[in-house]
């Protein structure tokens, strides 16, 4: 990859052609994304609710509740009455509407002894004599149809409750005409506004509107700005941002192609793009104004960064798409769609990043900053350097304290855990003083909440609900409701059956009850029959509706409410009978919720994915798992924090854990292979630890502040879950950081890794493998593995590798170059014993057996040598018996044969001797 | 022949008026059809099965007993016979001149006479896709009709005349804004009717079928389809058994009688 990104950079372009041509082509497309807005996407697919939800409408029509509060001193007064008049005919005949109750639009049951009026409350004229308006108010306030639902008690509050079917668009337009006809009839004395599911979700709308249009720009300029402070680069600055944008487009482009809409989740995509883009961006820009720095030109310093950064790019962006990937395999479509087009995004992002910060690097010029007069040498600047110099001291004394500490707050995080809990309230989102938020309660207070849910009552038998003991169950379960005090008002065919037991027996109170007679029931029925109790009971009477209206917002205690009804209804009812509850609000309470464990639990698939890769990347399933810590603990901190500050894990805050790892995991992968880079170069853990904190500790600190900053700019939203999101996050990213700098060193510091990515880069050559006895029988690959535990080591000519009478532990291999192994005589004359070539091996005999060196040995050229101490012996013993196993035959072997000549040797060198003692014999001088 | 005569007097009548009052037309085609398939008297046993959109059924029988006086004002007991739970529940309705009908109604469960309040016009009958208003004889002096061409229906040509409420009280009371009704020109008998809500858009559309000349100049109907195409229910009735003229007496059309069961 690294050959093809260097053949981008000498052929710029041909690289900003295809940036360009990519981008144009999908920025044309960017106008045709769609919006959806609507509740069904975001309710689990293939969920037996869902069908029993549809099948519940199917039979009971829509469950979509606007209420219109009409307030006056009297309700029953001639004004309050024309208002909702008027309100109830114009809703009537606005197009979604599928049903409008109020005063002006009921039919009233009301009997005498001989007369039974099952006629409209008011007739088609508001009557203006007293009398009429009196009878009015007395039937009205006594129908328990009517009271808590259409009318309070006081006679203060009224309500025009219209029920609706629209698409998407649908609430906004909706809300708008309910506007405008409030404003029709507005006159003094009465307060009239809107509540309900349309003007929640047109609301909801506007703020997430108002955030992106004012709080993201603003937070993305708060991003760059401390950037710009940090770097003092404007390439730092605006190299991040053309990426980021390209990155947007390129998103929103393919995703408008590919038929992924803007939904709740997808919008946050864009987020996402810029928070994870950067940090890949700016730890480019960091190693390439580090080579800059260093006195390297810029292409080679491109060249470089290039190399050095692919792969832990193409990592990173892999391990970060895998992990959102998994999201496509949930059940919710607003969730798939926001799997696909984060991973579109990300990898979109991958390939902009690759492509266009080299390029923009290309065209921008070395920042004057950084120039340094020729032969100065370098010198760390800042207080970065200095303060990582201090880090990693305290880090490798202080290891016990680090530990400690972090495994406080882990224990302290996971105390929080236990108070963390699930829950969706569509309600909390809107700040106390917000007009929503006080038309609810108003709403709550003086007749009954907008928030609505139907419970549905099977009998399993044709005409069931004739029933005497379903119906007086039905009854009871709506007086349970009313005790608990959460539910405002309920609506039943009960309440219908009651009604005309009581009218059929003249008004008598004493007989506002479900009749003993099935009969009576079905001929009450066969009366009411028709469109007012179509809401109610079904076309063959098997299952009953009772519609329930309350102000119950948060899922989670929607759940402890329903736990008790649903409770009390397996008390109450007849054993075939079944009862339970559906509605919108239900089910996207409960697919928000879902989504949130679900996004919750992914973690747990991402962070497998991350393991694995991580640990074939540096072939160690150790340091994979190590890999891992870093990333986890600021997580596991950040979920803690919610559960302290009672902050509910819902889709908007489990995303902070999704974005956290996102970048998180960036900065690890670019840390251990920068620290693996420093280890090889210096061959000592803490020499290599600081030397990447140096390296790494710059990028990592400004990225993460500004990161930091950009998300605490959201917390002055007037949305709570921007507000909760900006805080989380920025917390997550501060936390992030320090676990980077301190944990990810330190775990570090206790392994030693190799990486794959060294593996492919070594140079070993491969005659030098075949032809070293120390090698012989190793693959390349062995070799490689173990080139990289043990080290090379590079000598100038005239260098010593070991002098005599040293101590040493280390074993050699020639890889390149020449060297003269010899001995000083008493004479000091230089006495060569060996010249070592390529492949040969030097020291054997002291690494197995720890002695002293017996002889000198010097480079005669520039020499490379494969260094390979006793402590690699024993990690690659460790590590890789197999190799070890032929790494120590070959040892042997190799000491067997030097046991070979030296015996050869001794005996030539005695049978000189004796030929020449004996030649002292034979020719005496 | 008597027939033919009819015929001729409405062609008489249309071409004597036309072009200048096709509205008058209209109006004489209706009364003409009201006046030629009037009975002094008529029995029916009515079975009445409403079908949901999704095609569930719930069936019904029920003996309907019409007498009309010479005035012109019809008395109409409506019984039902099935199913068991609402076997006897009846409905006495007594026609008046300014549709102020009086209407009783009997509950076997509580054995009470009651008698209701009739203004509920718009309202569906007992559960069907008739309403109330469907269920009268056409009101002749409250509606406006205007011919509207012609059309075949099965092969037969008929007008087409739409009714539109002509007073204010008929607009409140009604819940249709506009009928377009297709009348047989060869035996001017309704056979088509469309209903059209009071937003203007078609609620329901009533087809008559299996015509037959029961008496005279006088058609009944068999089959009636009464299909709502908004909620896309339908109500099927069908006939089961029928007496004309049989010469029911007047006492039968009285609280008394309605309350008396088994009958």
């Amino acid at each position: 990859m690294t050959r093809l990104l260097h053949w981008v950079v000498d052929h710029p372009a041909i690289g900003a052609a295809l940036l360009a041509g990519v981008s144009l082509v999908l920025a044309s497309q960017v106008v045709r994304i769609e919006l959806d807005t609507s509740a069904e996407s975001f309710m689990v697919e293939n969920d037996p609710a869902r069908a029993f939800y549809d099948e519940a409408l199917r039979k009971f029509g829509s469950d979509n509740l606007t209420v219109v509060l009409v307030k006056a001193d009297d309700v029953f007064a001639v004004p309050a009455l024309q208002a909702v008049k008027r309100l109830s005919d114009a809703l009537e005949r606005l197009d979604g509407v599928t049903r409008v109750e109020s005063l002006t639009t009921v039919n009233n049951v009301r009997g005498d002894d001989g007369t039974l009026n099952t006629d409209p409350l008011i007739g088609p004229k508001i009557p203006t004599d007293a009398a009429a308006l009196a009878r009015i108010r007395a039937d009205a306030l006594s129908n328990r149809v009517l009271v808590h639902n259409l009318v309070s008690p006081d006679a203060r509050a009224t309500a025009v409750v219209v029920y609706t079917a629209g698409t998407a668009h649908f609430n906004r337009a909706f809300t708008v005409q309910v506007d405008r006809l409030i404003a029709q009839v507005a006159a003094p004395g009465l307060r009239i506004f809107q509540m309900g599911e349309p003007f929640s979700k047109t609301t909801y709308a506007s703020y997430i509107e108002r955030d992106q249009l004012t709080l993201i720009p603003l937070s993305i300029a708060v991003l760059l700005v401390v950037l710009f402070l940090a770097f003092r680069t404007l390439e730092a600055m605006l190299i991040p941002l053309i990426t980021g944008v390209l990155s947007i487009v390129w998103t929103v482009g393919l995703m408008a192609v590919l038929g992924i809409p803007l939904n709740a989740m997808t919008a946050a995509v864009p987020s996402l793009l810029i928070a994870i883009g950067f940090t890949e961006d700016v730890h480019m820009i960091a190693v390439y104004e580090e080579l800059v720095e260093r006195g390297s030109d810029k292409l080679t310093a491109i060249r470089t960064m290039l190399a050095e950064s692919s792969l832990p790019l193409l990592v990173t962006s892999a391990t970060t798409v895998l992990g959102f990937v998994t999201l496509v395999f949930t059940n919710v479509t607003g969730l798939v769609q926001f799997g696909w087009a984060s991973s579109i995004g990300l990898t979109a992002n991958f390939i902009i990043t690759m492509l266009g910060v080299p390029l923009l690097l290309l065209l921008w010029p070395i920042p004057r900053r950084l120039h340094r007069p020729a032969g100065e040498t370098h010198a760390p600047r800042g207080v970065i350097p200095p303060l990582m110099h201090w880090l990693a001291g305290f880090i490798v004394r202080r290891r016990r304290m680090v530990w400690l500490l972090t495994a406080l707050i882990t224990a302290g995080s996971l105390a929080g855990w236990s108070a963390l809990r699930v829950d969706t309230d569509f309600m909390s989102y809107f700040p106390e003083r917000s007009e929503i938020r006080q038309r609810a309660q108003e709403l709550h207070a003086s007749l009954a909440g907008s928030v609505t849910f139907y419970l549905v009552v099977d009998t399993g038998m044709e005409d069931g609900v004739k029933n005497p003991r379903v119906l007086r169950a039905i009854a009871d379960l709506q007086d349970y409701m009313a005790r608990t005090g959460r539910i405002d008002a309920s609506v039943s065919v009960a309440d219908y059956v009651r009604t005309m037991n009581r009218e059929m027996h003249a008004g008598d109170r004493a007989f506002e009850t479900i009749p003993d007679s099935p009969d009576l029931i079905a001929q009450y029925l066969l009366l009411l029959e028709g469109k007012d109790l179509a809401k109610y009971v079904d076309f063959n009477a098997s299952t009953a509706n009772i519609v329930v209206r309350h102000n119950v917002t948060s899922s989670f205690e929607v759940s402890k409410l329903l736990a008790g009804i649903e409770q009390f209804a397996a008390a109450t009812f007849p054993r075939n009978v079944r009862v339970r509850a559906t509605g919108e609000t239900i089910l996207v309470n409960n697919a928000a919720d879902y989504m949130a464990v679900n996004e919750f639990t992914s973690f747990g698939s991402t962070l497998l994915i991350i393991g694995i890769i991580h640990a074939l990347l540096f072939m160690s399933v150790r340091a994979g798992g190590l890999s891992l810590v870093p990333n986890v603990l600021p997580i596991v901190a950040s979920f803690g924090i919610m559960g302290l500050l009672r902050i509910p894990l819902n889709t908007g805050t489990a995303f902070v854990a999704t974005v956290a790892i996102g970048i998180a995991v960036d900065d690890t992968v670019h840390h251990m292979v920068t620290y693996n880079r420093q280890l090889n170069l210096h061959n000592d853990q803490t020499k290599a630890m600081v030397a990447t904190l140096e390296a790494e500790g710059r990028p990592i600190i400004y990225v993460s502040l500004a990161l930091a900053a950009g998300f605490f700019v959201l917390m002055f939203s007037s949305f709570v879950p921007t507000r909760q999101l900006g805080f989380l996050s920025g917390v997550v990213m501060l936390l992030a950081m320090v676990a980077e700098l301190v944990l990810t060193p330190l775990l570090m510091h206790s392994t030693r890794l190799v990486t794959l990515w060294n593996v492919l880069h070594v140079k070993m050559p491969r005659d030098v493998v075949r032809s070293s006895p120390l090698l012989r029988g190793l693959s390349t690959w062995e070799a490689r593995k173990l080139v990289l535990l043990g080290g090379l080591r590079p000598l100038r000519a005239g260098d010593y590798l070991v002098r005599k009478g040293e101590a040493g532990n280390e074993l050699y291999m020639v890889v390149s170059g020449r060297l003269r192994a010899f001995d000083v005589g008493a004479d000091g004359r230089e006495v060569t014993f060996r010249e070592l070539g390529s492949a040969s091996v030097i020291g054997e005999v002291a690494v197995l057996g720890d002695r002293v060196r017996s002889a000198h040995v010097v480079a005669e050229t520039d020499t490379e040598v494969l260094v390979i101490s006793d402590a690699a012996l024993e990690r690659i013993q460790r590590r890789f018996p197999f190799t070890a196993a032929k790494l120590y035959r070959n040892i042997a072997a190799v000491l067997s044969e030097r046991l070979r000549d030296q015996t050869a040797a001794r005996t030539l060198a005695e049978g000189a001797q004796r030929a020449e003692e004996g030649s002292r014999f034979v020719l005496p001088q | 022949m008597k027939r033919t005569l009819a015929m001729l007097g409405v062609v008489l009548v249309v071409a004597g008026s036309a072009p200048t009052a096709w509205a008058q037309s209209a109006l004489a085609i209706m009364q003409k059809q009201r006046e030629l398939h009037r009975a002094a008297d008529e029995q029916e046993t009515l079975a009445v099965k409403i079908v949901d959109r999704r095609g569930a059924i719930k069936e019904r029988r029920l003996v309907r007993y019409t007498a009309t006086a010479p005035d012109g004002l019809s008395k109409v007991l409506v019984r039902f016979v099935a199913p068991r739970d609402i076997a006897n529940t009846g409905l006495l309705i007594w026609e008046a001149r300014n549709g102020d009908d009086d209407q009783w109604l009997y509950l076997p469960g509580v054995k009470k006479v009651k008698r209701i309040a009739a203004s509920g016009k718009k309202n569906r009958f007992l559960g069907t896709d008739f309403s109330f208003e469907d269920l009268r004889p056409e009101a002749l002096a409250a509606h406006r009709y205007e011919s509207a061409g012609s059309e075949a229906i099965d092969g037969q040509d008929c007008w087409i005349i739409e009714a539109v409420p002509a007073t204010e009280r008929q607009a409140a009371d009604s819940g249709y804004s506009k009928r377009r009704l297709w009348v047989r020109k060869d035996i001017t008998q309704i056979v088509k009717r469309e209903f059209y809500d009071a937003k203007g858009r078609l609620e329901k559309v009533q087809t008559d079928r299996r015509l037959v000349n029961v008496k005279g100049p006088l058609w009944r109907a068999d089959e009636i389809e009464m299909h709502d195409v908004q909620s896309n229910g339908r109500t099927i009735l069908t006939l089961e058994k029928r007496a004309l003229d049989a010469g029911l007496k007047d006492s039968l059309f009285t609280e008394t009688e309605l309350a008396r069961e088994g009958s």
